[in-house]
């Protein structure tokens, strides 16, 4: 039952996702309101799964990933309330997207249960570089990622003419994200690599959620970053890119800390 | 015969229908013209600025028809639909529009209060007026007044002080987009007056890298060399855009010269730096849809209205002291108004005295004094004239200031008084031209 409804959500989330992500960028307010629609189902159906798994004797999540759950729910409801008050474009891009990463992780937990720890895994040197240079490369990732939630609502701002209330230049802003990136993104490619490599050396060929979910994550900030220091590409699109890459990395790195 | 009023501003109509009202400088005289050719209507003047379109005309008659004439002659001979005009142009007359022409003129009903750029405009629509021979005693006294009372505002009033300008609001708003705006590029397309006075605040805003471009490049030359900076032909606009960060726009052209097509070219040369883009040009410069291209900003004059109500909040209480100094002026320019009323009666009383004396005077130098030398009979006659002149004095004064009497019932007491009947009155309209000679 949790299983069946995470998974719901983090669909019903995915399309909101898509619809915000293509209203922001097409001035598309119709899809906005759609997304916001599902969003707001997608989080009814968390809190249905929420209160089943509380209520239930033996619940499907374990106590880390039931709190990561009620601690989203509790954010999504704060940030929604502030949202409309403030009625921004920016809110529920952010809220959807992130929400996504989060279900999808739950209810991957949630369907697969824990995983067979393998035998001969040790903590080699490979493995500490890998891990530590892909939390490493999340941690930059995590102040761009604020960076270009920053740029998308000041630049709403801008071309809604609104005055006062700004969080900076857009160019400063635009900046010090790509520079967080430039950095980040050496530093995530090392520890894709580095797992991949751990991974042929166990003999394991499975391709689990969060592998996908990094390669795509990868796919995203290799596109974004090449076509940046190569042509200049900047703005609203590569923000949203930056978001979306941001959340493909969060849903990979909370299974990874699940498992 | 009164003051009339008919227009639309920044208040009353968004800026696309004040695209579509506005009169470009080739066609003001030609329409002028046609205006005082239609009945009612004696004298016009038009102002035509990126804020609003006002016509200033002194009818005679029926007001409501002149008005009606007005409209026709504004619209309908323009091919422009009235259903769209209908909740925006507005008619004054009377005291009221005294009252609004003295405000405009001393920029308290401009968006951005204060600025001087406007008086300045107010001299040149009725300068080109007056080349067309459309104003005449009665409106250019009026505006004369209108002047004064600008004046006076501005010197009796601290509301044209930390106004704030085009050039002043574009580099704060280019503040919100570029971290160092010393460091922009500016480009500045035309040379006119508002760019003059863009130019003038770029300059005072320490920004030193600036290009002028212009259609006429010598006044571009002209304009750049005053503040140091480099003049640049038109024909290079696009390789322009390529290379500026700000780009402000007040050029008279009819038509964008910025389009959509245009700015998406511009838009990877540019290598998808940010373009911020002021256009303070009625008609627009710049299309509206470059506004939807992500990297581009675009802000036109309307947009700019926000900013000038942060500065109206301001400078209230100079608001409020110019607002009062413009109905001093309001209530001095009616009381010569007034006084242009009774000018026939007075004429008329003051003729038929006159008469009198020199009829009597010439009737006892005859009879009487027959053989009186020239001299004595030159200050006879000035003697005769100083007393009419003295017992008509109380007359005359009581009915240029009827200081609440009812100036018709003066007029009527007087006319009995003197002898004088209505058809000794002067024509209206010989009296003003006495008047003007």
């Amino acid at each position: 039952m949790t299983g069946t409804l995470l998974t719901s959500a983090a669909v019903c989330l995915g399309v909101a996702t898509a619809l915000h992500f293509s209203g922001l960028l097409r001035a598309h307010a119709r899809r906005s309101a759609a997304g916001r629609v599902l969003t707001a189902l997608s989080v009814g159906l968390l809190i249905v799964a929420g209160v089943f798994e509380l209520s239930n004797e033996s619940p499907m999540l374990p106590m880390g990933p039931q709190v990561l759950l009620l601690v989203s729910l509790g954010v999504t409801l704060v940030i929604g309330a502030v949202g409309r008050t403030r009625s921004s474009a920016v809110v529920g891009p952010v809220v959807s997207s992130l929400l996504m990463a989060v279900a999808f992780a739950l209810a991957v937990k949630a369907l697969r249960g824990d995983l067979p720890t393998s035998e001969s895994a040790e903590l080699g040197t490979i493995t500490v570089v890998h891990i530590g240079s892909t939390l490493l490369g999340f941690l930059l990732f995590i102040p761009a990622f604020v960076l270009a939630v920053l740029f998308l609502h000041q630049q709403e701002r801008i071309k809604r003419k609104l005055l006062g209330g700004g969080v900076g230049s857009l160019l400063g802003l635009e900046r010090q994200a790509w520079r967080l990136l430039a950095c980040g993104f050496p530093l995530y490619s090392i520890g894709i690599l580095l797992g991949f490599v751990w991974q042929e050396s166990q003999g394991s060929d499975a391709v689990r959620p969060e592998h996908v979910l990094s390669a795509l994550s990868w796919c995203v900030y290799a596109m974004i970053t090449y076509r940046h220091f190569r042509s200049g590409w900047r703005g609203k699109p590569a923000a949203v890119a930056n978001m979306a890459a941001f959340c493909c990395t969060l849903g990979s790195v909370l299974l990874y800390v699940m498992r | 015969m009164q003051l009339v009023i008919l227009g639309l501003n920044h208040k009353t109509a968004p800026l696309e229908r004040r695209e579509s009202f506005a009169v470009a400088k080739d066609d003001v005289a030609p329409l002028l013209s046609e205006l005082c050719a239609t009945q009612g209507v004696s004298e016009a003047a038009l102002l035509s600025t990126c804020n609003r379109v006002e016509l200033y005309a002194i009818v005679e008659g029926n007001v409501t028809a002149a008005i009606e004439q007005l409209h026709v002659t504004m619209l309908d001979h323009r091919e422009l639909n009235r259903s769209d005009f209908a909740g925006s142009l507005y008619a004054l007359d009377g005291t009221e529009a005294l009252h609004h022409l003295l405000r405009v003129a001393a920029s308290l009903d401009s968006m951005v209060m204060g600025e001087p750029q406007i008086l300045g405009q107010v001299k040149e629509a009725v300068q080109t007026a007056r080349d067309a021979g459309t104003v005449g005693m009665r409106l250019g006294r009026i505006f004369d007044a209108a002047f004064t009372a600008a004046k006076s505002v501005r010197t009796h009033t601290e509301i044209g002080q930390a106004v704030v300008s085009i050039g002043s609001v574009a580099a704060d708003l280019a503040a919100r987009i570029f971290d160092d705006l010393t460091r922009c590029r500016v480009l500045l397309v035309g040379a006119g007056k508002m760019a003059e006075a863009t130019a003038r605040s770029l300059s005072a805003a320490g920004i030193e890298r600036v290009y002028v471009a212009n259609r006429s490049l010598d006044r571009a030359v002209t304009l750049a060399q005053r503040y140091g900076w480099r003049a640049r032909n038109m024909s290079e606009l696009e390789e322009l855009l390529v290379e500026a960060d700000v780009v402000i726009m007040s050029t008279g052209a009819r038509r964008p010269l910025i389009d959509a097509s245009l700015a998406r070219r511009v838009v990877p040369a540019r290598k998808y730096r940010p373009l911020f883009i002021v256009d303070i040009a009625v008609p627009r410069n710049v299309d509206a849809s470059v506004s939807d291209i992500d990297t581009i900003y675009l802000y036109n004059v309307d947009d700019l209205e926000s900013v000038s109500q942060v500065n109206l909040e301001n400078r209230k209480e100079a608001a409020a002291q110019a607002e009062a100094l413009v109905k001093e002026h309001v209530v001095s320019i009616e009381a010569w108004s007034e006084g242009l009323k009774v000018q026939p009666t007075l004429a008329a009383i003051r003729s038929r005295a006159d008469g009198i004396a020199r009829a009597e005077l010439d009737k006892t130098l005859a009879r009487s004094l027959p053989d009186l030398d020239e001299a004595t009979r030159t200050a006879l006659e000035k003697m005769a004239g100083s007393m009419v002149a003295k017992l008509l004095h109380p007359t005359m004064d009581a009915l240029r200031n009827p200081n609440g009497r009812d100036p018709e019932t003066l007029l009527d007491t007087a006319l009995l008084l003197h002898g004088v009947t209505p058809s000794d009155l002067p024509a209206e309209r010989s009296s003003d031209s006495e008047e003007t000679s």
